[in-house]
């Protein structure tokens, strides 16, 4: 990594300054555009939560004529915003959970060496993120109403959670195989069973990794869509997504109710995701992060 | 990665200072043995979730696809791999992969340069950068269905925005019927792609930035590398990690592309099948173009597609991983 | 960390659990599911009426929209979780679930005496009755803004050469003459239906049914030749435009037709409630018939594993008389199978006056010919850009006519 260079005129601090300074403004200019890029459809999207239907089509970009908080409330019972948000809720949190948490176990499984085995397994968990999900759906509906736990949140969470260990296993094996191989053997002289070893040594370790993957696996699982609209329809296992587009008719949609719902079901996944970033900022200078 | 298992070498048994007694040799041995594979049965739970709900299904949905199954009723007549055949030389399956593939290169190379720049400029910490980062990832937070509806208005040649903002900077001539004009459509949806996966490529090229030891940059500079060299010499190798991650998840999602493309251009990958992509057309073989008229339904045929779209990339992805890996080892 | 995880699913396992509970109650509830949100405030009225009416019954309505319910639907009844009613599309699909005993066979248990011939014929699927339209039918023909023919002193036209004329004196003054929403092919596909039956009328129809009439017929062909040259009067970038837009433009009077049905009216005056339409049949072909088509909304089944068939049916019964009828007609602006006129719609008053001349049903609800519907969405698009000919067209639409012997 050494570099060979030429004499290179030793700089004035002052223009250096002066430089930092020019840059620091391009930098800003930037990201202040790109942001606005960013935003510019989800501003609309939140103004036209606020409008009727004849307002929407009317004046797509304005500011609403007519304030319509009632879509806010509309969505809070129509959609059934009350019952569908605690629900993405506790699906979310528990499949996030679940599966994080198992990812780590298969991670700490599969770091050692034992080659075939550990690549076959490793190999196989991983192919889990092509598998696609029309193929799936319908035996997976119909071994969850054999297990009884169809109408359920359960329906729900234990697919999620085998669908997020494909990611789970790609992100955490490779942090946990880098962990230095004298820890383990230190903890294991000193009489720790592997269980031990994998809590005290490994967990604290995988902390970032740990964080990734429970924004990775977080996001679709609050967003999607399609496996609950075909295996959670009970009205008290739905989740919000599929509330939303309850909204969208065939020969006319309500689309201020839908923005409306779609703006209740995306402020908590920001708020987690804004306490979930701190975090990862603070525990990404404690270890490396590998892909 | 499997260079990486291979590598982790066996460290010696430290020697602890206290007296332990040891056990006879040979129960020793099998006493190692046992400590050797006991933490293999940490993969047990996994493993039965993973089986349970993802292997078994599939193994059903691949017997489904070996019969002339519509979608409705109950004829499963047994007719092998007749799907599949059809599948293989069908026009359209080609056609869409195709499109597959030009988004796939198209957004890997926005990724990497704009993603890239931009996650660089944010590490450089200026102020707001929080609120920065929060902002570029919310098109990947927010649901599809509302902000891909948005698109489609915003891109309208009737009572769009995007036209007159055109005309308004004076580059009026550059004004387009985007989604509905065969040329210009797929790129398009590209490039809406672009602004929902440009959160991504900030988030993983900043973890692999903020992960680099600042000493090696330091050292470098004091060298008198400038930055154009501190970046490529020193930071650049260094990244091949996020590199070969990102690229890998690029690949997975715009094969795997469904939502936006349909959200856009309707399910029959308007104009003229134009935006047509795998995805869709999976869709619209299990549960028909429209609701109006079943008639086209082909379940069974839909996962026959599906699996062997499954195949493709799983063989993609695995030379895809291990040349990059290997490029992160020489790096 | 593992506490947390430990007490996160320990709260979620409580919270999962209770979610599922069902009611321990002595009245009979019977689940539905219906594809149009949009009318959901109308149909909860009906509802509303019946539960009036039958105080020990409780409905259960769900709306989802059309694509994802058959999504749904096909899925829940292969795996026996459908719910009590449904709708599914006429034809092969309602007969392939009526072979394999998951709707129950309604022959003689339904009275449909009440209803027009062509619902009756609807009902009837080889020599079964396994569903029944039961939110009536919705009528398509040729909606056009009064102002704007006024304004330029125009009538709406009846034939290809008055429609072209139109066009061009509309065009002439920068107004977009028809509205057509083209992204997912619904609309080519019935203005082919309509443009193909003012050559064929009902008789010719038959004809093509049993294979005595073909598309690739020359007079039959002028139909494709219509559709591809109208495209020139359609708004910028129809062949982007959603539906939903579609409709929105023209409701803001932004286009002076559009292709349309009963059932899109309410959806006008939603975005436009000042809004001020005519209706006509569909232009024919020169020398044809201008036409309309008709199509049953909503056919229900009854789920053969419904645990209260009886009173399944007692509901069913009594959608398809006079009193859910007049409420359908009313508040979802559909043309009805009674036989009944709106009470206050002038609109739809003309548009059965319309369906007076010349109606054909709808071509996907017939064995022989539910593939053309599907085939005209896939190639029209090509036929617009002129990378299809009329004839080839045709050819590609004939092959998908599976003629039978029988009508």
């Amino acid at each position: 990594m050494t570099m060979t260079v030429a004499a290179i005129p030793h700089r004035k601090p002052r223009s250096r300054k002066q430089d930092r300074r020019a840059a620091s403004f391009a930098r800003h200019l930037l990201l202040i555009a790109v942001s606005i890029i960013i935003l510019l459809p989800i501003g609309y999207m939140i103004l036209a939560s606020f409008k009727s239907v004849a307002d929407f089509f009317g004046n797509p970009y304005g500011l609403p004529t007519d304030w319509a908080f009632d879509n806010y409330t509309r969505a809070w019972t129509d959609a059934h915003v009350s019952i569908t948000l605690p629900n993405t809720i506790i699906v979310t949190l528990c499949s996030v959970a679940g599966s994080t948490f198992l990812a780590s176990l298969i991670a700490f499984g599969l770091s050692r060496k034992e080659r075939p085995l550990a690549i076959g397994l490793y190999t196989l968990f991983v192919s889990g993120l092509l598998v696609p999900v029309q193929m799936i759906i319908l035996p997976l509906f119909i071994l969850l109403k054999q297990l009884g736990l169809f109408g359920t949140l359960f329906a729900l969470i234990l697919p999620y959670i085998a669908l997020g260990l494909p990611l789970g296993v790609l992100v955490l094996t490779p942090i946990a195989a880098a962990i230095p191989r004298d820890l383990v053997s230190a903890a294991q002289v000193d009489g720790a069973t592997e269980w031990q070893i994998y809590r005290r040594v490994v967990l604290p370790l995988l902390k970032p990794g740990l964080i990734s993957v429970a924004i990775l696996n977080g996001v679709w699982m609050w967003n999607e869509f399609f496996i609950p609209l075909i295996v959670a329809f009970r009205p008290q296992a739905q989740t919000m997504p599929v509330g939303i587009v309850s909204f969208i008719g065939v020969y006319s949609t309500e689309w201020g109710l839908v923005f409306a719902s779609v703006v209740i079901s995306t402020i908590p996944i920001v708020v987690a995701y804004l306490l979930m970033t701190r975090q990862f900022q603070s525990g990404l200078t404690a270890g490396a992060l590998k892909g | 990665m499997v260079d990486q298992l291979a590598s982790v070498n066996r460290a010696p048994l430290a020697q602890s200072g206290s007296d332990v007694p040891r056990r006879p040799l040979a129960a020793r041995r099998r006493g190692k043995t046992a400590r050797k594979y006991a933490h293999l049965w940490f993969v047990l739970p996994g493993l039965l979730f993973f089986c349970l709900f993802m292997i078994y299904p599939a193994i059903s949905g691949f017997a489904i696809s070996l019969t002339a199954w519509t979608g409705v009723g109950n004829d499963f007549h047994f007719i092998g791999l007749q799907n599949f055949v059809t599948a293989l030389t069908s026009w359209p399956l080609y056609r869409a992969a195709w499109h597959n593939l030009i988004m796939f290169v198209a957004i890997l190379i926005f990724q990497h340069t704009v993603g890239l720049f931009i996650a660089v400029q944010l590490n450089a910490k200026p102020r707001f950068m929080e609120v920065y980062r929060t902002i570029l990832f919310l098109p990947v937070i927010i649901s599809l269905v509302s902000t891909g509806f948005i698109w489609t208005l915003m891109l309208s040649p009737n009572i769009g925005v995007i036209n007159p903002l055109l005309q308004s900077m004076g580059l009026g001539f550059l004004a387009h019927s985007w989604l509905s004009d065969p040329h210009l459509a797929l790129p398009t949806v590209i490039a809406v792609q672009c602004w929902n996966v440009l959160g991504w490529a900030i988030i993983i090229y900043l973890a692999g930035l903020q992960s680099i030891p600042e000493e090696l940059v330091q050292a470098a500079e004091m060298d008198g590398a400038n930055g154009w060299q501190r970046f490529w010499r020193v930071v650049f190798p260094l990244l091949s990690p996020s590199f070969t991650s990102l690229t890998v998840l690029t690949f997975i999602g715009q094969f795997r592309v469904f939502d936006i493309v349909y959200v856009l251009t309707g399910p029959i990958g308007s104009p003229n099948f134009e935006t047509d992509v795998l995805g869709t057309l999976i869709y619209r073989s299990a549960f028909g173009g429209s609701s109006m008229s079943s008639n086209d339904v082909r379940m069974s045929y839909a996962i026959a597609i599906a699996l062997i779209v499954f195949v493709a990339m799983a063989v993609v992805s695995t030379i895809l991983i291990r040349v990059l890996r290997r490029r992160e080892i020489d790096a | 960390m593992k506490h947390f995880l430990t007490k996160a699913l320990l709260v979620g396992a409580l919270l999962a659990s209770t979610a599922s509970f069902s009611f321990a109650d002595d009245k009979v509830v019977l689940t539905m599911w219906h594809g149009h949100p949009e009318w959901k405030g109308a149909v909860d009225k009906i509802i509303a009426k019946y539960e009036e009416e039958n105080p020990n019954v409780e409905i259960q309505l769900e709306e989802i929209p059309g694509q994802d319910l058959t999504a749904r639907l096909n899925t829940a009844l292969a795996a026996g979780e459908a719910p009590d009613l449904f709708a599914l599309q006429l034809g092969p699909t309602v007969g392939a679930a009526g072979a394999a005993g998951q709707i129950l066979d309604l022959t003689g248990k339904v009275d449909i005496s009440g209803l027009t011939q062509a619902a009756q014929d609807a009902s009837n699927y080889q020599g079964h009755v396994w569903s029944v339209p039961t939110f009536g039918s919705y009528t398509v023909g040729l909606y056009y803004q009064n102002k704007i023919f006024a304004d330029n002193g125009i009538k709406p036209p009846t034939n290809e050469t008055e429609f072209m004329a139109v066009c061009k004196a509309l065009q002439a003054k920068g107004v977009t003459p028809m509205i057509a929403p083209a992204q997912d092919g619904i609309i080519p596909a019935f203005l082919y239906m309509m443009m193909a039956s003012s050559v064929l009328k009902a008789d010719g129809f038959a004809d093509l049914r049993t294979g005595k009439r073909k598309l690739t017929d020359p007079d039959v062909v002028k139909a494709a030749q219509y559709l591809q040259d109208i495209y020139p009067c359609f708004e910028d970038g129809s062949l982007g435009t959603a539906y939903v837009e579609g409709k929105a433009l023209f409701s803001l009077g932004r286009g002076a037709m559009l292709e349309g049905g009963s059932a899109d009216y309410a959806g006008f005056v939603q975005t436009n409630p000042k809004i001020d339409v005519g209706v006509v049949p569909f232009p024919a072909v020169d020398g044809g018939m201008p036409a309309t088509v008709t199509g049953m909304q909503d056919t229900f089944s009854v789920n053969s594993k419904t645990a209260h068939p009886a009173e399944a049916i007692k509901f069913i019964q009594w959608l398809i008389g006079k009193e859910a009828a007049q409420m359908v007609v009313d508040s979802i602006t559909l043309s009805n199978t009674v036989g009944i006129a709106p009470s206050n719609n002038p609109v739809m008053s003309q548009m059965i006056t319309a369906s007076k001349s010349n109606d054909v049903r709808v071509w996907y609800e017939f064995p022989e010919t539910g593939d053309v519907f599907a085939a005209v969405q896939q190639n029209a698009q090509a036929l617009f850009l002129k990378q299809m000919t009329p004839e080839e067209f045709s050819a590609k639409l004939q092959a998908a006519v599976k003629p039978s012997a029988a009508k």
